[in-house]
C-alpha cells in the first residue's frame, strides 16, 4: 500500500508541480500587465506616442474583423435555439411555445452570448495572438525588444490585453442581439408566434442585471483569454513545432478555463 | 572595456558556461569560437542583460553589470548595440521603422532627424531607397545589413555579433565581414563576435578565444591561434572530426 502511494505521487507529483507553477507564472504576466498599463496611464505623452496606434490596430483585429464571425455564429444560435425550445415546449404542452422570447433571450443573454462569443475570440485572436508572440519569441524579436529599451511585456502585452478586455464585452452585446434577431426570425416566419408576443416576453424576461451580469463574464473571459495566449506565446520553445503547441495550448487552456469559469461566475452573480 | 570572471549559466541540469573568464579591451574585435550549443549566443545574452547568469561578474568600464539595479541595466543597454544571428528585425515594421525604433524611444529627436539618422545608417551599411520595405521582402544578407543598421543606430560603444554570416552565401558573409571591420575603423567600436566561421574570423578578429565545454580554454591574435599546439584549437581550426572535440 505504501509502496503503491509513493509510485502514485511519483507518477503525479511532476505534473501537479508544472500546473501550479504555470498557474503561478500566469499571474505574475498579468500582474506585470496591470502594472505596466496603470504606468502608461499615468504617462498619457507616452501612451499617446508610443500606445495609441498599437491599441487601435489590435482593437479592429480583435474586434472588426471578428463581427462576421460572431454575427453569423450567434445568429444561427438563437435560430436554433428557437426552434429547440418551440418544438420542445409545444409537445410538452399546447400553447407554451410562447415563451420562446422568453428563455432565448434569457439563455443568450446570461450564457450563450458571452461563452460563444469568448470561445470564438478565443478560437480566431487567442491563437493568431499566441502564434503571432510565439514566432517572436523563436525568432529573437522578443530579445531584440529588450536590447531596443522596450519591455516585450508594455510593447507587446498591454495593447493587446486593453484591446481584447474592451471589445469581448461590445462583441457579446452584439452576439446578443443578432442571437435575439435570430429567434425572433424563426419563432415568427417558421413557427407563426407573434413578434408582440416573442418581444414581450423577452421583454419580461431579461433583467438589467442579466445584462450586466452577461457583461461582466464577458470581461472575465477576455483576461482569460488573453492572458493564456500571452502566457503561452512568451513562453515559446523549439521552433515552428513550438509555436504549434502554444497556439493548441493557448486554445484548450483558455476554451476550458473559461467554461470551467462561467460556473463559479454563474453561481456568484445568483447571489444578487 | 568588458571584463567577464568566473561566469556561470546553466539551463535546468544542463551546466552551459562553467567558468568564463575574458577580456575584452576597448576598441578591439574579439572573436569567440566554438561548436554549435557550446554556448556562444548565452554569453552574449548575458552579457546584454537577456539572461540571468547563476555565478561570476561581467564588468563594463569597472563597472559589475550582474551587481546592477534594473534601471542601471535598463539604461546601460543603451550602451549596446546586437545584430541577432537570424537579424530579428520586427516582421509588422518596415525597414525604417525597425532602424529607428531605438531612435524613437529614447530620444526627442524631431521625425526630420530620425528619417536622416535611418538613412545615414542604412548607407553606412551599404543600403538605400528600400525604407519603406517591409522584412519579408529582403535577402538573408539585406536583413542582416538592417540588423546591423538598427543596433549602431543609437551609436553604441559596442557591438554584439552572433553568427555574422551564419545563413548568408560566401560572397554576402565577405560583404558582411568587411561591413565588421569598416565598424570598427569608422565607429572605433569594441565589436564582440561569436561564429564557428574561421574565415570571418581570421577576417575581422584582433584577438579570438575558443570556447569549450563551457570555458575559454585558448586565447590570443589570429596568428597565434594559427600556430597553436593546443589539439582542441587545432581540431577546431582545421575542421577535422577526429580529435579531443567529440562529436556528441
Amino acid at each position: 500500500m505504501k509502496k503503491f502511494l509513493l509510485l502514485l505521487l511519483n507518477t503525479f507529483s511532476t505534473p501537479v508541480l508544472i500546473i501550479i507553477e504555470d498557474i503561478g507564472k500566469l499571474f505574475l504576466l498579468l500582474g506585470r500587465i496591470f502594472h505596466l498599463g496603470w504606468k502608461l496611464l499615468l504617462d498619457p505623452h507616452r501612451l499617446r506616442r508610443f500606445y495609441y496606434r498599437p491599441i487601435l490596430e489590435q482593437m479592429a483585429e480583435t474586434g472588426v474583423n471578428s463581427i462576421p464571425v460572431v454575427l453569423t455564429t450567434a445568429l444561427f444560435t438563437g435560430m436554433v435555439l428557437a426552434v429547440q425550445t418551440g418544438v420542445t415546449l409545444e409537445a410538452k404542452i399546447q400553447g407554451t411555445s410562447t415563451f420562446i422570447g422568453n428563455i432565448v433571450n434569457l439563455a443568450l443573454v446570461r450564457e450563450l452570448g458571452p461563452v460563444l462569443t469568448a470561445i470564438l475570440v478565443t478560437g480566431r485572436i487567442g491563437s493568431a495572438m499566441a502564434a503571432e508572440i510565439g514566432s517572436m519569441q523563436i525568432t529573437e524579436q522578443v530579445d531584440a525588444l529588450h536590447t531596443l529599451a522596450a519591455d516585450p511585456i508594455e510593447y507587446l502585452a498591454v495593447p493587446r490585453f486593453v484591446a481584447v478586455v474592451v471589445m469581448l464585452p461590445l462583441l457579446t452585446v452584439l452576439a446578443d442581439v443578432l442571437g435575439s434577431l435570430g429567434g425572433w426570425l424563426v419563432a415568427s416566419f417558421h413557427l407563426g408566434l407573434s413578434s408582440n408576443v416573442y418581444w414581450s416576453g423577452a421583454q419580461d424576461s431579461v433583467m438589467l442585471s442579466d445584462i450586466f451580469s452577461g457583461l461582466a463574464k464577458s470581461v472575465f473571459f477576455a483576461v482569460i483569454l488573453v492572458t493564456f495566449a500571452l502566457y503561452r506565446g512568451f513562453n515559446t520553445r523549439g521552433g515552428a513545432e513550438g509555436v504549434g503547441r502554444a497556439t493548441t495550448g493557448a486554445v484548450v487552456n483558455a476554451s476550458i478555463s473559461i467554461l470551467i469559469a462561467d460556473y463559479f461566475l454563474t453561481q456568484f452573480f445568483a447571489l444578487f | 572595456m568588458i571584463k567577464i570572471s568566473n561566469l556561470h549559466k546553466s539551463f535546468g541540469t544542463k551546466l552551459v558556461l562553467r567558468g568564463i573568464e575574458l577580456d575584452v579591451r576597448q576598441g578591439e574585435t574579439m572573436v569567440i569560437i566554438g561548436r554549435s550549443g557550446e554556448g556562444k549566443s548565452v554569453l552574449l545574452k548575458c552579457i546584454i542583460n537577456l539572461l540571468e547568469p547563476e555565478q561570476g561578474h561581467i564588468w563594463f568600464k569597472e563597472q559589475d553589470i550582474l551587481q546592477m539595479s534594473d534601471r542601471e541595466r535598463e539604461r546601460l543597454r543603451h550602451h549596446f548595440g546586437m545584430l541577432f544571428q537570424g537579424a530579428a528585425l520586427f516582421d509588422s515594421l518596415t525597414v525604417a521603422e525597425n532602424v529607428s525604433f531605438g531612435l524613437r524611444r529614447l530620444t526627442n529627436y524631431s521625425e526630420e532627424k530620425v528619417l536622416h539618422i535611418v538613412k545615414e545608417k542604412l548607407a553606412l551599411v551599404g543600403l538605400k531607397d528600400i525604407e519603406d520595405l517591409k522584412p519579408a521582402e529582403l535577402s538573408g544578407g539585406m536583413k542582416k545589413r538592417v540588423g546591423l543598421a538598427r543596433a549602431i543606430a543609437m551609436n553604441p560603444e559596442v557591438i554584439l555579433y552572433d553568427e555574422p554570416t551564419t545563413g548568408v552565401d560566401p560572397i554576402m558573409a565577405d560583404a558582411i565581414n568587411e561591413l565588421i571591420v569598416e565598424m570598427k575603423r569608422r565607429l572605433g567600436v569594441t565589436s564582440l563576435v561569436v561564429t564557428h566561421d574561421m574565415v570571418s574570423a581570421y577576417k575581422i578578429a584582433d584577438r579570438i578565444a575558443l570556447l569549450h565545454e563551457g570555458a575559454i580554454v585558448e586565447e590570443g591574435t589570429p596568428a597565434y591561434i594559427k600556430r597553436s599546439r593546443n589539439p582542441l584549437v587545432h581540431q577546431f581550426i582545421t575542421g577535422s572530426s577526429h580529435g579531443p572535440i567529440r562529436l556528441v
